[in-house]
């Protein structure tokens, strides 16, 4: 109970602070390009692919975690600088 | 296990004790880079996914269904309607019609010549079972079993039970022919061993779940572990090499989820855990991956688990012990807190005649399942849909999204004729990419030893997998290291320069 009263408060407050901010329904229109039907478009190729043929998605989980890597060193990179 | 409702969800506090989340942590730490140590993974059998409605008609999804049939009833009774159409197989068409009479059992065979020649696989279908006139004599139990080939030349049978009420409603079947949970939830409806029971070798293992639509978004998959009491009461539960998963099935389509196998264990004491897994956020396409969505899930993941603990064979004395343990354990726990919220509220007021100190500090600090995922979903709606975060919010839902596009079609013209003639003939050329990429799928699924009867994805998946970590896992040690050396070049350069 107290847990989620705490929770709640919590949802509440954060809700109240950014309730002003506009709800985003789509990713935004560029220049005429249309990201969020492009990649609602290809991530549906994606899921065809990996789910006819499975050893694709592997290997895309694979190519996943190598970017979050160059992610997260790039990231401290930026804050770290030479340190890093 | 008791199973209680709040709020119209069905609770079961099991795993508040075994605590999921923070085994998933250790588990996403430990081997985000090492293929998942499933020691005897198995490959769910085909499976259509279906369900009895409440006006008693067939929910069918597409599946491997060759035959249908129908008890004999308990006396002559007509069949309201039946309707099934298999346009994607030739000769395509449709079957349906109306009273048909029972006289012993009644079958729709997609696969023998009995009724439609050559083999169907229908793509959609609906049985209304209940009677055009109303009978009392047609109520009770029923079943109707569909039979799904096993790839070897047999079938394996699956049942769907029902009961038919008084008011010719249906619901699904139970010993005492009312439902014990609401049959429109989500939940694991049954699985096997059942507690308390010692069995031999082979072992049946079976679950049976419901989806509901409406839980489509977010229950992500349904799971059952074996874990080996003996061994693990001497090494960490969540890191044992002795824990199996036996089932890892996401879930994609809302009905019933029915999973079955055999498989021979070490004779000992052994708990089995059924889960329901839900995420929040769901990565129910699996496109970010096992890593990525592991770690996002971690922070949304409300799992629903049932546990049963049996013996196979002889039990070991600290085994036996361990099972005694966990079921004081848990006893305890569920008799806090195996009532509704409302209920256990009643602890806490020292007017009332339920008033216990005990019951009232679980229910002011034990979190609510249910209560817990309406949070989550109140957080996402009221602030993590909002500008800026709300743009990532938007591309994990489309990262997350299950749907499928069908991927283009190439044609191209290609002049057949000779290069003199002033309008050659020509031809079309049509690349469909989907149907290449699906056919060689289906290939390499096809293939399977002819001694165990394992698939090519059942043998090689793991190496896959493993192959692939090991690559990635080269490829950051090589960067790493090379970071370094580059590093040390760079400083011994610059040292040259100033010196």
């Amino acid at each position: 109970m107290i847990v989620n009263l705490f929770l709640n408060i919590l949802v509440l407050f954060l809700g109240g602070i950014f309730s002003w901010l506009p709800q985003v329904e789509t990713l935004p229109t560029i220049v005429g390009f249309d990201i969020d039907a492009y990649m609602t478009l290809g991530v549906g190729y994606l899921a065809t692919v990996f789910t006819s043929f499975w050893p694709l998605g592997i290997m895309f989980q694979g190519f996943l975690v190598l970017m979050g890597y160059f992610l997260v060193k790039m990231v401290l990179r930026f804050f770290l600088g030479s340190r890093a | 296990m008791r199973k209680f409702y709040i709020a119209d969800s069905y609770i079961d506090n099991s795993n508040m004790v075994s605590n999921k989340n923070i085994q998933l942590l250790f588990i996403a730490l430990v081997f985000f880079l090492i293929p998942q140590g499933q020691a005897e993974a198995q490959t769910p059998q085909t499976k259509a996914v279906y369900s009895i409605s409440s006006d008693c008609r067939l929910v069918y999804a597409p599946g491997v269904v060759e035959n249908l049939e129908f008890p004999m009833p308990p006396q002559t009774a007509e069949i309201y309607e039946y309707h099934a159409e298999y346009p994607n197989t030739a000769p395509g068409g449709s079957a349906s019609g109306y009273q048909l009479i029972w006289y012993d059992w009644f079958g729709l065979f997609f696969g023998q010549e009995t009724y439609y020649s050559g083999g169907h696989t229908p793509t959609t279908m609906y049985v209304n079972v209940s009677e055009r006139q109303p009978s009392p004599a047609n109520n009770g139990d029923w079943w109707i079993n569909f039979k799904h080939s096993d790839g070897v030349g047999g079938y394996v049978d699956e049942y769907l039970e029902y009961t038919i009420l008084g008011d010719h409603s249906c619901v699904p079947y139970t010993n005492t022919g009312t439902p014990e949970v609401d049959p429109t939830i989500t939940r694991i409806i049954d699985f096997n061993p059942q507690t308390g029971t010692t069995t031999q070798n082979p072992v049946f293992f079976d679950v049976e779940a419901y989806v509901a639509p409406e839980d489509l978004g977010t229950v992500t998959g349904v799971t059952i572990t074996l874990h080996n009491i003996d061994q693990n009461v001497l090494i960490l539960g969540a890191l044992s090499p002795s824990d199996i998963w036996l089932v890892d099935e996401p879930i994609t389509q809302a009905g019933n989820f029915y999973f079955s196998t055999t498989t021979t264990i070490g004779e000992g004491n052994y708990r089995l855990e059924a889960c329901i897994e839900r995420n929040v956020f769901n990565d129910s396409s699996g496109i970010l991956g096992d890593w990525a969505g592991g770690i996002i899930g971690i922070f949304s993941d409300i799992d629903t688990c049932v546990s049963h603990q049996f013996i196979v064979g002889q039990p070991s004395y600290i085994g036996t012990i361990s099972q005694n343990l966990w079921s004081d354990t848990n006893d305890f726990y569920n008799g806090l807190s195996a009532t509704s919220s409302e209920a256990l509220a009643g602890s806490c007021n020292p007017l009332g005649g339920s008033f216990g100190i005990r019951e009232c500090i679980v229910f002011m600090f034990v979190p609510d399942n249910n209560q817990l995922q309406l949070t989550m979903q109140e957080a996402r709606e009221a602030f993590l849909t909002r500008i800026p975060w709300g743009y990532f919010t938007r591309t994990y839902s489309i990262l997350s999204n299950p749907a499928t596009s069908s991927l283009p079609v190439f044609t191209t013209n290609i002049q057949i004729g000779p290069g003199n003639n002033e309008t050659p003939p020509t031809t079309a050329l049509t690349f469909d990419v989907g149907d290449m990429i699906a056919g060689g799928g289906a290939i390499v699924d096809g293939i399977r030893d002819p001694i165990n009867g394992k698939s090519f994805r059942d043998v090689f998946e793991i190496m896959v997998q493993g192959l692939v970590a090991l690559a990635v896992l080269l490829t950051i040690v090589a960067d790493v290291g090379g970071t370094h050396r580059h590093s040390e070049v760079s400083e011994k350069r610059g040292n040259n320069r100033v010196t």
